[in-house]
């Protein structure tokens, strides 16, 4: 592809009829309005009805900042510069703060990673789970219980209406998950945005939990945004993967397609690494660029074996390869 | 009693055990009897790396303490070089603090904040002195972990996760070590750096014939560095063996759940009901004197309630469970070969 050819990145807009969500040029920045450091780059997402995207990335990539975004809950000194967030007809980012309460935990939710963390200490998880449950629907009180410890018993915790009971200290690492996953159902979402659900989870605690989202989520037909550093988690749970770098969505398509036809050198590089050939370390050398040191060219660029000048000049356009399977990368 | 295989091992491990005493009233009340570290035996022979692999409470990071002795063993006998360290005080151990070294997890707080690099290096370097000038050694030191001389000058919070690991490899390394103990030493770095640092170890390695413990719970870690691999459970050593015997051929229920957990990809139905690890970590009960993986283990009968010993199933190879010792667990599929669904070796 040549360097002069400058199409527009917002592509992936046209992927199905109509997305749930839609991310489509997004910025958001830090720092002085003067001298903004840019931590998304006009970053491109589209989550379609009842999908599961993993969202795959490593430290400063972004990928925990779009969840922020769109549900507009971004950091103390970070703000959203320009781009949109369709939700469902709706643009997230022009909604006044009263909307936006209402769609977060109602229409869209959030697992968070630490579950222990995101819990009320003082209150027992059942009237969390009960209180979210009557904010979002108005059911009674008896009617929220009942739902909650119906929840609690699908999700795999035994005894729920005696764990119900218990405060969020009671319960173990992977428990105390499968109650906060609990609270991200209690209103039929349309949307579950899980952030590293099970990082720092036993390994045999992680399938547990995965099974639990999988399950769940597969039961409410919500859609899954699935955002974790672990290729190996999206590649279990995922039918589409998107492929996010110092804040630039450098691929996007079916998770077999991108995991087993990857077009994008990083993808290629980063799937090496989960899955070395025997006897073999792997790794992409270099380092992770830290937010506001990137030029204008492509952000991999100066890890990329097959960096050429294109490549340090300017970022390659998102262009669609292959069949809903987007990438951006100069080199075919 | 695990045998010994050649030579003298560089570090031995017999019967060590150490508890830590129940924190709280309620603790106090409920704590079982139950040992950090519950009998372990364990060689590590010169040049070779060993991986201590479990979950959280397997009491994997205590055994790593207790061998760089940050910790002191309640029984049993360690043999560094042939001395038994846990006889010496503080004085007579010196000489060997600087032998055995420890990179830790996280570099970020294991690095003084308030100090350059260079000089936190330099302060654990001192207490190998040699008449190298002090910073031609250092500046030889960084460039062997892969970073310019301009680092000695930054700050820990300067540097980026896998620049700050390097710097600590090269503080370990400073003092001129035989065995480096690494608890967790890739598992807070990007998965597209982790290979780096591993890579660089395993470089060193060869160099310098250092000997390695790696605790993890990182298994593809242990799968391109270990030759021998070592699962704790609750502990005590379940299983233990070659690298390739433990991944290709698992014989503790323990070790196979793990493998089968770690492998998201590679369910279904029949394994599941066969292999899964159920529940989550349950102390035993005083008294209890059987296997510990009693009620999450799939394939628990009676006589998983008796003591199990951890029996040779082949050279070199021990697991910790009468059904391995009768032979009713072999033959199982590679872990990882999972590209194929329908080459699932069959349960006997």
């Amino acid at each position: 592809m040549s360097v002069a050819q400058t199409q527009s990145r917002s592509v992936l807009a046209g992927i199905a009829d109509d997305p749930l969500l839609d991310i489509s040029g997004l910025v958001v920045e830090t720092g002085p309005q003067r001298a903004p450091v840019e931590l998304l780059r006009s970053i491109e997402l589209a989550i379609p009805r009842g999908a599961r995207v993993g969202v795959v990335g490593e430290s400063g990539s972004g990928k925990s900042m779009t969840a922020s975004a769109i549900l507009g809950v971004l950091p103390d000194g970070v703000r959203a510069r320009s781009g949109t967030i369709r939700f469902d007809g709706r643009d997230l980012m022009t909604l006044p703060e009263r909307e936006l309460r209402r769609i977060r935990g109602g229409e869209i939710s959030l697992v968070s990673q630490n579950a222990v963390a995101s819990l009320n200490p003082l209150m027992t998880v059942g009237a969390q789970i009960a209180k979210v449950c009557r904010e979002h629907t108005g059911v009674s009180k008896a009617e929220a219980w009942a739902r909650t410890v119906e929840l609690l018993d699908a999700l795999g915790i035994p005894e729920p209406d005696v764990r119900a009971r218990s405060y969020p200290h009671h319960f173990s690492g992977g428990m105390a998950q499968r109650v906060a996953i609990a609270m991200a159902l209690i209103c039929s979402p349309q949307l579950v945005i899980a952030d590293e659900p099970t990082t720092g989870l036993d390994a045999t605690i992680q399938a547990q939990v995965l099974e639990v989202i999988d399950g769940s989520v597969k039961a409410s037909g919500a859609a899954l945004l699935l955002i974790s550093h672990d290729l190996a988690v999206v590649r279990a749970m995922c039918d589409i993967v998107a492929v996010v770098y110092a804040g630039s969505l450098l691929e996007y398509g079916p998770a077999d397609e991108v995991l087993n036809r990857p077009l994008s050198p990083y993808t290629q590089g980063l799937i090496r690494c989960m899955d070395p050939p025997e006897g073999e370390i792997a790794f992409i050398p270099g380092r992770i660029p830290e937010p506001g040191t990137l030029g204008a060219g492509c952000p991999f660029a100066e890890r990329c074996e097959q960096a050429t000048d294109a490549c340090r000049a300017q970022q390659p356009a998102l262009r669609q390869l292959r069949p809903d399977h987007w990438v951006s990368c100069h080199h075919e | 009693m695990s045998s010994r295989v050649d030579d003298r091992p560089l570090l031995e491990l017999r019967g060590v055990r150490k508890a830590f005493a129940p924190r709280g009233r309620h603790a106090r009340r409920t704590a079982s009897a139950v040992a950090a570290v519950d009998g372990i035996d364990l060689a590590l022979q010169a040049g070779t790396t060993t991986a201590l692999v479990g979950e959280s409470g397997s009491g994997k990071s205590t055994l790593a303490r207790l061998i760089v002795r940050l910790h002191d063993a309640d029984e049993g006998t360690i043999v560094f070089d042939g001395q038994e360290i846990q006889a010496l005080d503080e004085k007579a151990f010196r000489p060997l603090r600087r032998r055995v070294q420890m990179v830790f997890q996280n570099p970020l707080t294991s690095f003084d904040p308030s100090q350059t690099i260079g000089a936190s290096i330099l302060e654990t370097m001192r207490l190998a002195p040699d008449d190298e000038p002090e910073q031609e050694r250092l500046g030889r030191l960084l460039s062997e972990v892969g970073l310019s001389p301009r680092f000695a000058g930054l700050r820990p919070r300067e540097m980026s996760g896998g620049e700050l690991q390097r710097a600590g490899i090269a503080r370990a390394l400073s003092v001129r070590p035989d065995l480096v103990v690494m608890d967790e030493p890739t598992s807070a770095l990007d998965m597209s750096i982790q290979g780096q640092v591993l890579e660089l170890l395993a470089d060193l390695q060869r160099r310098h014939r250092l000997t390695y413990l790696l605790v993890t719970h990182d298994l593809r870690a242990v799968r391109m560095m270990a030759d021998r691999v070592v699962v704790m459970y609750l502990g005590q050593v379940v299983e233990e063996g070659p690298t390739e015997a433990v991944f290709g051929d698992p014989r503790h229920p323990y070790t196979r759940g793990l493998l089968y957990a770690y492998d998201l990809s590679g369910r279904d139905e029949e394994r599941d009901r066969d292999v899964r690890i159920r529940g989550s970590l349950r102390t035993p009960r005083p008294g209890d004197v059987g296997c510990r993986l009693v009620g999450r283990c799939p394939l628990s009968a009676d006589r998983c309630g008796e003591p199990q010993a951890l029996a040779e199933l082949a050279p070199g190879h021990r697991a910790r469970c009468w059904r391995a010792a009768e032979g009713q667990i072999a033959g199982d599929r590679q872990p990882h070969a999972t590209t194929d669904p329908t080459d699932l070796g069959e349960l006997t």
